[in-house]
């Protein structure tokens, strides 16, 4: 089985970026393997509560979020330093998430076998 | 043909998938991933498939005419295509919200490129020893 | 073995680098491509790169590209073709671009 690590940096609104890095993840968990995610910098934006549905959306990210349990996936990692820059915290968050700490990062990538970028 | 071509890399070599995400001419991630993926193939290792998705499936335009003087951003892949052997997939859904491509408008499509689903870039990344990500 | 972490943007622009290297530890490698490669003069990385234990490279063709690298290359960046950014991937099996 692999472990597939999707890393989100950006921030979840314009262009297709959040959607085709879901879509990805999506298909990689529905072939069985083991697939998680993290955020990091502006990565955490996704989270925000209150994102509205406008006309110029195509995908609304944060349902995209929501519906993950619904895969079998585990709540999202989320880097305690990006929240933190950003005022933000776990309980500010759209879905429960794990919380993980900067320099445990590294740590972490030794658990998966491929990296995968937003 | 002497040998029977196999996809199995001998030992010591290893098997890659290429996920390109640019389009050819947005910045230098297109040229990075062809001239990683020459390399592969000239140091002996298995080029499996490099698979075109998000922006990366305009490279399966087959009417881009760039200008003599200009690096051939398409051919170059058709002409590893074929002379690797490597599988050029495009995301057949990223390829249709650009309008890149259409149910049966393969003929459209730049030579050695094929329409494939997500389905196959999540099976190379399962069966190949390395992925990489341009764009 | 670690990650091979892949910048690309100049070091001078936004904060791509910081975020690269503060999730780097002992063991990683960095690889410098496009304009990344303009960090090949001391100058541009002093007080970046003392983060431990860790492999620097850059694209030697991205550096010839963008004239940099003859005669101001830092001790600890080493040029390397196509040839060895796969020889890389034979060690570390992880990627990740910036």
């Amino acid at each position: 089985m692999m472990r597939c690590l999707f890393v989100f940096r950006y921030g979840p609104v314009g262009g297709s970026r959040a959607q085709e890095t879901f879509d990805l993840m999506l298909t990689l968990a529905a072939f069985d393997q083991k697939v998680e995610s993290l955020l990091l910098d502006d990565g955490v934006l996704h989270l925000l509560p209150g994102q509205q549905v406008q006309d110029l959306a195509w995908c609304h990210v944060p349902a995209l979020w929501q519906e993950l349990e619904l895969y079998g996936i585990e709540p999202p990692l989320v880097e305690h330093e990006s929240l933190l820059e950003r005022g933000l915290d776990r309980s500010s968050l759209l879905i429960p998430v794990r919380v993980v700490q900067r320099d445990t990062l590294p740590e972490l990538f030794e658990n998966f076998d491929r990296l995968m970028g937003d | 043909m002497n040998k029977l071509k196999t996809n199995t890399p001998p030992d010591g070599f290893l098997k890659y998938t290429l996920q390109v995400n640019a389009s050819p001419y947005q910045g230098e991630s297109a040229d990075l991933a062809f001239g990683f993926a020459n390399a592969v193939v000239a140091k002996g290792h298995v080029l499996h498939r490099v698979f075109f998705y998000r922006d990366g499936v305009y490279h399966a335009l087959g009417e881009l005419l760039p200008s003599e003087e200009e690096v051939a951003k398409i051919s170059r892949w058709s002409k590893l295509a074929e002379t690797s052997g490597v599988d050029l997939g495009i995301c057949s859904a990223a390829a249709q919200r650009r309008g890149v491509w259409a149910p049966g408008g393969e003929s459209r499509l730049a030579q050695g490129f094929r329409v494939a689903g997500l389905a196959l870039l999540a099976e190379s990344i399962i069966e190949t020893d390395r992925l990489l990500v341009f764009g | 073995m670690g990650v091979l972490h892949v910048i690309r943007r100049s070091p001078t622009e936004g904060k791509a680098w910081d975020r690269c290297l503060e999730r780097m530890a002992a063991g990683d490698a960095l690889l410098l491509v496009a304009d990344a490669v303009y960090a090949v003069g001391e100058k541009l990385v002093n007080g970046r790169v003392g983060i431990g234990e860790i492999q620097i490279y850059a694209l030697l063709p991205d550096m010839l590209a963008r004239g940099v690298g003859q005669g101001e290359l830092g001790p600890w960046v080493r040029p390397i073709g196509f040839d060895g950014f796969v020889d890389l991937t034979l060690v570390y099996e992880r990627v990740l671009t910036w």
